[in-house]
């Protein structure tokens, strides 16, 4: 299970060795999210000298957004906004970075575990962890420069206005939301706003890559995260004035906008010991924060 | 995703609220854009050229992308925007009529 996290800068936390192993080469890793016990992560890695690695299978579905510098897999060559994913099991051709590359690579439904290898783990392997579809998983190389933008169908009307590319979608099964996978670069252009309150069935991971969004829980600016579990709440939107918002997004299954509006906690008790005005209780369950997040004032608990 | 006919309403504000997002949302990414292409021309490496490539032609062919995006906005705007109620014609034979064809007469 991975914990809440919203909001953290990523400059906050401190640089672990990057969990690239079978590779050669150093680089460093912060980890904006991490499951302990499947081993799913998502991090920053900045590779401080060349580094790479043989051909060979991830027990983890892996995905890589390059952010600066140059990533090769096999004979293509990534810069700046380039993406790829491999399913667990699926050869990935041998790969060179750059020293200076600095990428966000996302583990979900596995560890770090890396088996050098010239072809697949099985005969068959799977689009994914949560993959409803029979049909093989493949290496997915996409380049977002190249990209235009298109309307927001995937969230409806609800929220029309923002932008997104597709890097990645699995579709889930008709009668389960909760399957298949989405990764998109989204943005939200200057001013978009939405006033209200909504969850989805699904969990939504985010890192900002440009611009500004102030909302419930503060104000996400390049190199903010996110993790936010299903179900919970999120809202009260306005975008930069200049650029807007946009950063990356990652959702294990399809997104539903069930929307709030007039929200409000209501908690209840006598204080036999303290003064409930300025010692009360604080609620559990709040998310993880960085020093530059600050507390969260509780805007749309 | 669908294709269903778009419905506003689902969101805050009406069809001017949303009109006022758009037009300010276009107008500061053109802002962006001609701001980028005026500092590409000033970095001119030959008379008559600007740089074809290099991290300002990237924010300059990003702005140029997102302006693209806009105009999705403005041709749904376009096509749902309310039509305005046409004025009711005046009954034959009501009181306005039978007043004027009175002082007709006279």
């Amino acid at each position: 299970m991975r914990p809440h996290v919203e909001l953290i800068q990523e400059k906050d936390l401190v640089w672990h060795d990057a969990e690239l192993h079978k590779g050669e080469g150093r680089a460093k890793q912060r980890n904006l999210s991490y499951d302990e016990e499947n081993g799913a992560a998502s991090t920053r890695v900045v590779f401080d000298k060349a580094w790479s690695r043989a051909a060979g299978f991830h027990s983890a579905d892996v995905e890589w957004y390059v952010m600066a510098g140059q990533v090769k897999v096999g004979d293509r060559l990534l810069g700046k906004g380039c993406y790829f994913r491999a399913p667990a099991g699926l050869c990935v051709p041998a790969m060179e970075v750059a020293a200076g590359t600095d990428v966000l690579i996302f583990r979900e439904y596995g560890d770090w575990g890396f088996s050098l290898s010239s072809k697949n783990r099985a005969k068959f392997v799977p689009r994914g962890g949560n993959t409803v579809s029979g049909e093989s998983g493949e290496l997915t190389i996409v380049d977002s420069n190249t990209m235009e933008w298109l309307p927001n169908l995937y969230e409806g009307d609800t929220q029309r206005f923002l932008k997104l590319k597709m890097l990645y979608f699995d579709p889930p099964s008709p009668e389960d939301n909760n399957s298949g996978f989405v990764t998109v670069v989204s943005w939200a252009p200057p001013g978009w706003s939405d006033n209200r309150m909504v969850h989805h069935p699904v969990f939504e991971e985010a890192y900002c890559l440009d611009g500004t969004m102030e909302y419930n829980f503060g104000t996400t600016n390049a190199g903010t995260y996110f993790f936010r579990p299903a179900k919970v709440k999120h809202g009260h939107f306005v975008s930069g004035a200049e650029r807007g918002w946009t950063g990356i997004f990652r959702l294990d299954g399809s997104l539903i906008n069930w929307i709030t509006t007039n929200e409000k906690v209501i908690t209840q008790g006598d204080a036999l010991n303290y003064d409930p005005e300025t010692q009360a209780p604080v609620l559990a369950g709040l998310p993880v924060r960085s020093r530059t997040t600050g507390p969260w004032d509780l805007d749309g608990q | 995703m669908s294709e269903h006919k778009v419905d506003l309403s689902q969101i805050r504000g009406d069809w001017h609220f949303h009109t006022r997002y758009v037009t300010n949302a276009m107008d500061q990414t053109l802002k962006r854009l001609h701001k980028t292409w005026r500092a590409l021309l000033a970095q001119a490496p030959a008379e008559g050229e600007v740089p074809m490539s290099g991290p300002l032609m990237e924010q300059f062919l990003e702005a140029c992308r997102q302006t693209r995006a806009l105009t999705d906005d403005i041709r749904l705007m376009g096509e749902t925007q309310p039509v305005p109620k046409a004025r009711r014609k005046p009954r034959q034979g009501g009181k306005t009529a039978r007043r004027k064809a009175g002082r007709a007469r006279k």
